[in-house]
Order: structure tokens, then sequence, then C-alpha cells
């Protein structure tokens, strides 16, 4: 337990040190926001204000996850780069363990500069009430959609034993998630085809299916979604496995 | 002149050469992009399917706008996206690199590299803007108009970016405000009208974002006053102008701190 | 006039450190201190010192990349600051620790780019780049990716690129770090062979610097300590120290107690602080006394120029 306290600790110390890349991550943030309030309100203006106020109060969230969930990928990417991986790889601890606690404990630092802020921002357009009984639900959900997103970036990471750059595939991975996870575009507004793809695919249990939860006031509402994300968090941890298992057994073949 | 213009085609013939050892991240990447411009059509798209005009502009108007702030930034991204790495220049002592050669610093920064990558971006931007263009019987006079629009706006995004990269080293700041410039982009693709006044007068007279798309917009295709092109072509040169002497200033002020 | 001159300059830098979460230390630290001196054109000046004794930054101040804080710099006459993109042309340089090639390209590439660079003619630019790969014996690897050289390789591709456009004046930085002896050979070897041109060469391995340079500056800590021609320089007597190991390890003759033998983890020997004329009187000895398997007699001149605290003993 201690370790893993630990490697929160320096995920966390991190987080700190970069916290001035942040503020200008926030500001980046505010703008897209901004510019999300503005175009759903001439898009919404003829529904009951209601709607507009669900709809952006989703967006900000969307954007504060997305501020933050990991870049996994990234580190992963840079240990194989400089050959750091192999010492990882040697140690006692799982690789996944090794990322997963240090970027909870980044994550945890990007929750205090950006997502506070936005918490802000989000209770102040936020017309219904919040609904006390289900939030332990709702952050149930967010942290196995953190889970979810980090095990996808993990296996983008791995990626990396066989390319020079991951930088292509994460631009096809946002492409992606532009596209079905509802992290910019509300579900809800899918036409009927889009929504039905997206419910079968991993990305949706990341993102949008965690905003429609905000509106949800019952428990019952709760558990096909959280039913949904287990699913997929354990389908993607058997893919991160069996890629690992493949990649270094290519690299020990090859010594590269 | 023709001297720069020669080193030009020297960067062009040795950026592409670097094409060729690529893997297929790279090839990724190019889907990607154009993926992702598609994805922000069809969005439009969606945004259509739930009312008819936002505010007051229908579909294919909405389109144009985004068609050509997409084309401006893919024009961007394609040429000038080195300037996002001025901090990592100066950071890692290579900003003295080109401090040191007989030519201009900021045409070696952009020329360093491009984002080949981008080229696919640009080549769906273009191909959205002439299928619009074509379907709407746009008069080929306002059309390459806007084309040179798009070349000279492109230039706000550079600007940008170059203050972006400034400002982050001047407050010695451990981040980089460069990357904003995707930011504000999202600004850019649509028309003014959505935006309350006091955002609208911003991205008008500070930031100039509105020139970039929403303005030739309204005033070039819709209204036919192909003579604003003229403005917003000497509106880009005049920003970038006032950027590149606050860059000087810059120059000077590295001089005297290193970094 | 001469090529560069430096006339009490100064550089300072503000250094900030952090104590505790937010207060903040602002220390001056002097990276140059008032230094002086003036290059000719065709000398081949030597700048030494340790780590952070303010080499770099003087070079850049004469490059213009720095501005002095106090003092003057004139470089081909003129303020570096000022004309710096002009004097460019006239200027090669290397910096060891960083690289202009570009990384993922052949050599030769990065050779044409700087023929546009520096408006070579395609007469010269074919004549040097062949002259200088026989020098260099770089003909194997100019059309392999920088990335796959070697450090050797990469070092003598730098010193090309930077000779293309036959500059008058010639700096390098640094150059030798971390090559193998052959290659740091060949290189020094061709800085010897230079004529005609006006080298700037820093190092801290100050017998790379006495092989090449005609005259040498010592700088500690911002301040120039001497500016010596190598043939002074050379003269000056410093301490040698001896280290050595016995066949028969272990015992040391009682003979030898008296001279202060120090005893290495490794099972050698080392006596220091020698003047020549006690070096020849202990080798006596221990040739005498022992039987040496090996012996090694070695000549820390910089540091001990830099600690006593030599001041300017001016030319010849």
């Amino acid at each position: 337990m201690t370790l893993r306290l630990m490697m929160i600790r320096i995920g966390l110390k991190r987080s700190v040190a970069n916290r001035y890349a942040f503020g200008f991550y926030l500001f980046g943030n505010f703008i897209s926001i901004a510019v999300m309030f503005f175009l759903w309100q001439s898009v919404l203006r003829h529904r009951p204000s209601a709607v507009f106020a669900e709809t952006i109060t989703y967006l900000i969230f969307m954007q504060l996850l997305t501020a933050v969930f990991p870049k996994t990928s990234f580190a992963i990417h840079d240990d194989i780069r400089t050959g750091n991986i192999a010492r990882l790889l040697l140690r006692p601890v799982p690789l996944l363990t090794h990322y997963f606690w240090e970027s909870v404990g980044y994550s945890f630092g990007k929750l205090i500069f950006i997502g506070i802020p936005d918490v802000i921002l989000l209770v102040a357009v936020r017309q219904s009430a919040l609904a006390w009984q289900t939030l332990p639900l709702l952050v149930m959900a967010v942290m196995l959609g953190y889970v979810l997103y980090f095990e996808l970036e993990a296996i983008i990471g791995l990626f990396s034993f066989y390319t020079y750059s991951i930088w292509g595939i994460n631009t096809f991975k946002a492409a992606v998630l532009l596209a079905v996870s509802g992290n910019v575009f509300p579900v809800n507004f899918y036409p009927a085809a889009v929504k039905t793809i997206a419910q079968f695919l991993p990305f949706q249990y990341a993102f949008g299916a965690i905003g429609k939860l905000l509106s949800q006031q019952q428990a019952a509402d709760f558990w096909p979604t959280l039913f949904m994300q287990s699913l997929y968090i354990a389908t993607l941890f058997g893919v991160y496995h069996l890629q690992l298992k493949i990649a270094i057994q290519r690299v020990v073949v090859q010594g590269g | 002149m023709t001297r720069y213009a020669r080193l030009l085609l020297a960067y062009f013939k040795i950026n592409f050469k670097s094409l060729a050892i690529y893997d297929f991240d790279f090839y990724f990447s190019i889907v990607g992009m154009m993926i992702q411009n598609l994805i922000n059509v069809a969005a439009l798209r969606f945004l259509y399917l739930l009312v008819p005009t936002i505010q007051g502009y229908t579909f294919t108007e909405l389109l144009t706008t985004y068609a050509i702030a997409s084309t401006s930034f893919a024009i961007f991204r394609c040429f000038f996206i080195n300037t996002l790495n001025i901090a990592d220049y100066v950071r890692k002592g290579k900003f003295d690199g080109l401090l040191v050669k007989p030519v201009n610093p900021l045409f070696q920064l952009l020329n360093e590299s491009f984002d080949e990558d981008a080229w696919g971006d640009l080549a769906i931007s273009v191909l959205i803007l002439t299928t619009i263009a074509f379907s709407s019987h746009m008069p080929l006079l306002i059309f390459l108009l806007v084309l040179l629009m798009c070349c000279a706006t492109s230039l706000i995004f550079l600007s940008l970016t170059l203050l972006g990269g400034m400002v982050s080293l001047l407050s010695q700041g451990l981040a980089d405000l460069s990357e904003t410039v995707y930011d504000f982009f999202e600004f850019s693709k649509y028309p003014l009208s959505i935006y309350n006044t006091p955002l609208k007068m911003i991205l008008t007279w500070f930031l100039p974002l509105g020139w970039v798309a929403a303005i030739p917009q309204s005033t070039v295709i819709d209204d036919g006053r192909w003579y604003f092109a003229i403005l917003v072509v000497g509106i880009s040169v005049a920003f970038f102008t006032l950027v590149y002497q606050l860059w000087r200033l810059f120059l000077v002020k590295y001089q005297s701190t290193g970094t | 006039m001469a090529l560069i001159e430096v006339d009490h300059v100064t550089k300072q830098y503000v250094k900030v450190a952090k104590i505790g979460v937010v207060k903040k230390k602002r220390t001056l630290f002097t990276a140059v201190d008032d230094i002086s001196f003036a290059i000719e054109a065709g000398e081949k000046i030597g700048i030494v010192g340790l780590n952070g004794s303010g080499k770099s930054t003087l070079i850049k101040m004469m490059l213009g990349i720095l501005r002095a804080d106090n003092g003057t710099l004139a470089t081909f006459s003129g303020d570096p600051t000022k004309y710096r993109q002009r004097n460019a042309q006239r200027i090669g340089i290397v910096f060891g620790q960083r690289s202009q090639l570009r990384w993922d390209l052949p050599v030769y590439d990065t050779f044409l780019l700087n023929k546009e660079i520096y408006r070579i003619s395609k007469e010269d630019f074919l004549a040097r780049v062949g002259h200088l790969t026989s020098l260099l014996d770089a003909k194997d690897f100019l059309q392999q990716p920088v990335r796959t050289l070697s450090l050797g390789q990469r070092m003598k591709a730098e010193v090309m690129a930077s000779l293309l456009h036959d500059p008058e004046l010639i700096i390098l930085d640094e150059p030798t770090i971390g090559l193998d002896v052959v290659t740091k050979h060949k290189i020094v070897k061709f800085l010897q062979q230079l004529e005609g041109k006006t080298l700037l060469y820093t190092s801290h391995d100050l017998e790379d610097v006495e092989k090449i340079c005609s005259r040498i500056l010592i700088l500690d800590h911002g301040k120039l300590l001497t500016d010596i021609s190598t043939q002074a320089l050379a003269k000056i007597a410093t301490p040698s120290q001896i280290e050595f190991s016995l066949v028969d390890s272990a015992n040391l003759p009682a003979a030898l107690a008296d001279v202060g033998v120090q005893t290495l983890p490794n099972g050698n020997f080392r006596v220091a602080g020698l003047s020549s004329k006690e070096v020849q009187d202990f080798m006596r000895r221990l040739i005498a006394t022992t039987e040496l398997a090996s012996v090694t007699i070695a000549n820390k001149r910089l540091e001990y120029v830099i600690s006593s605290g030599l001041t300017t003993g001016g030319g010849q």
C-alpha cells in the first residue's frame, strides 16, 4: 500500500511543479468553453433554457474530464524511446501499476489546478439542483471512466515498441474520440444511427455516458453505465496484457 | 529576395526528404487529421438536424465559414507550425544556433520543420471549399480571393503562436502559451454573430480571429463585396508586422539575459 | 584594428532561487568579470578554464548572441550584437554540446542547406567538401543519417559543416568532449595544420589546447587569470604526481617512507607535489629500491595554474 501512496505522491509533486503549465491550459480550456457556450446558446435558443443549461453543464464537465485524464501514452513512449522501459520491466512492480498510480497523483494535481475552476464554472451555470444522493455513484462512474481511459492510453503507448513516434496514433485516437465518445459533441444530440454505434464502443464510457449521468436523479439509472464501464475495463485489460506480451517477445527476439 | 527564395527551395527539398523515412505512424497522423476535419463537418451537419438556422445562417453558410477557417489554419499548420517550438529551442540551446547564421532567425525557425502530415488536412479543407464553391455557383474571382485571404490570414495564427512563445519565455514559465493557438482556432470557425458584443469587439480589433473566416464570409461571399479582401489581407499583414516588431524587441531582450 | 577586441567586459546574470513555497531569493552571479584582450587575425587562441569559468558566455558575447552589461566588444570592427547576422557570414562555429546537423538526414544534405545559407558557389562547395573529406577521413559516412553516426563521426561532420563557407574566424566550443582518442587526434592534427585562419578554441583539456594554440587565455570564475603564450606556459614549473605499483606489492621499502607516499585502495601508491628535481630524485630511489610493475607521472598544470592564482604574465 505504501508503495502506491509513494507513487501517488511522486505524481502529485510533478503536477505541482507544472502548475504554471496548467494555468495556460486552463486559459485554453476557458476559450473552448466560451466558444461552445455561444455556439450552443445559438443552437438551442428556441428550446427551454433548461436544455441549454444541461448541455453546457455537460460540456464543461467533459472539458474537466479531458483535462484531468492521464496522458500515459506519452509517458510510456518516452520510456521506450530512452530505453528506460527495460529498467521498469525488471522491477517487481507490474508496469501498469507503476504508470497508474503516478498518473493518479498527477491527475489529482490537475484536478486541483484545473478541475476546481472548471467545477466552479459548472456550478455557476447549472440550473437544476445537484442530486446529492447519487453523487457517490457519479464519482464512481468518473473513477471507472478514468481507469478505462488509462487503459486506452496504455495500449496506445505500447505502440511505441513498433513506431518511432506515436503522434499519429494519438491524432487518430483524438479523431475517434471526437466522433463517438461525446467529449465535444453531446451524445444526446447524435443522430440515431451514430448513437447506436457509439453505445457499443468503449469510448463513450470514458466521457459521454458519464456526462449523461449528471442529469440523472435515480440510482437505478447509474447501474447500466457502471456495468458497461466495468465490462470494458476488463476487456481492455486483457487487450493490454496481450499486446505487452507480444511486444516483449518481439523486443527480446530482435534486441531493439 | 531571390536569395531567400533559393533558400526556401533548399529548405523544401530537405524537409521533403525527411518525409521518406516516416513509418506507419505518419500515415496514421495524416488520416487522423483528415478524419477530424470531416467529423467537424459532420458535427456541423448534426447541429442543423436540431435547428434550421443558427443566427440566421444556413448550413451551407456555416460550412463555408468553417472551411475557410480550416484552410487558413491548415496552411499555418503546414508551413508555420515550427513556431510552436520556440520555447523548446531556447531551453535546449538550439536558438543560439539560429542566431549565428547569416539568415533571419524567424525565417530559419519557420523552415526548419514542416508538418507534413497536415497536408492531408489542407487537401480536405480546400476540397470542401471547392465543393461549396461549385454547388453555390461562387464566381471564380471570389473563390480565388478566398484562397488568397486564407494564405494571408494564416499569418494571424502564426502571429498568435509567436506571441504565445514569447510570453511563455519572457515570463520564464514552465509552460507554453503557444499551444493555445489551437483553441484560438475554435473562435475562428463560427460567424461573429454568435458571440456577445464584448467578445465580438475583441475578436475584431484585438485578436483578429474574426478576420480569418467570419468577416470574409459575411462580406466577400455573402455580400459580394470583393474589396473587403484587400482589407482582410491588410489586417493580417498589419497584425503580423506588429507582432514581428515585438519579436525583434524580444531578440534584443534575449541578448541581454540569455535564457 | 584587431579582429576581436574585448575591453573591460562584464556580464552578470540574476539567479533566482526558491526559498520555501513562495519566497524567492535573487542573487547576482558574475559570469564574466572585467575582461580585456585583443585577438589579431591569424592567431590561434585557446580559452581554457574549469566549468562555469565564463568561457561560453564570453564566446556568446563575441558572437553577438549576448550583450555585455559593461565594457565594449568589437568583432570584425563592429558591435557584434548589431552586426550579428552580417558577421555570421565570416564565422564558423562548432558547439561541442549542440549539433547543427539535421538529425534524421544524411550529413551531405545539411551541407547542401548550408551551401544556400552561406551562399557558397557550386565550385567552391564541391572543392571544399572534397578537400575536407580527405583531410578528416570522412568519405564513408557522409551519406548516412546523422542519428546513425558515432560521436566521432558526427563531430567530424560538424567541423566540416562549419568550414564549408571558408570563414575567417573559426570558433570551436568544447569540440573534443567524449571523443575517442583516434578521432580526437585527427581533429587536433587537422586544427594544427590550419593556416591563415583565426581560431578560437575552448576546452577544459589543457593538453589539447597547448598542441593547437599559440596563445592561451585562462579563465576562472569569470576573471581572466592569465593571457600567456603557449611557450611561456609550458615553461612554468608545476608540481608533478607519480603513481606506481610494485611487482611485490603491499610492502613499501622503508627507504621511501620519508617522502609521504599514499597507499591507494587499488593497491597502487601515489606521491604528489613534487618539483621536477624531486621527481628525478624520487624516480632514482624508486628504481633502485623496488621492482616496478607500472609507473605514471602526471602534471595537473591547469589546476595548479588556477589554484596558485597566476595573474597576467603577458606574452613571451
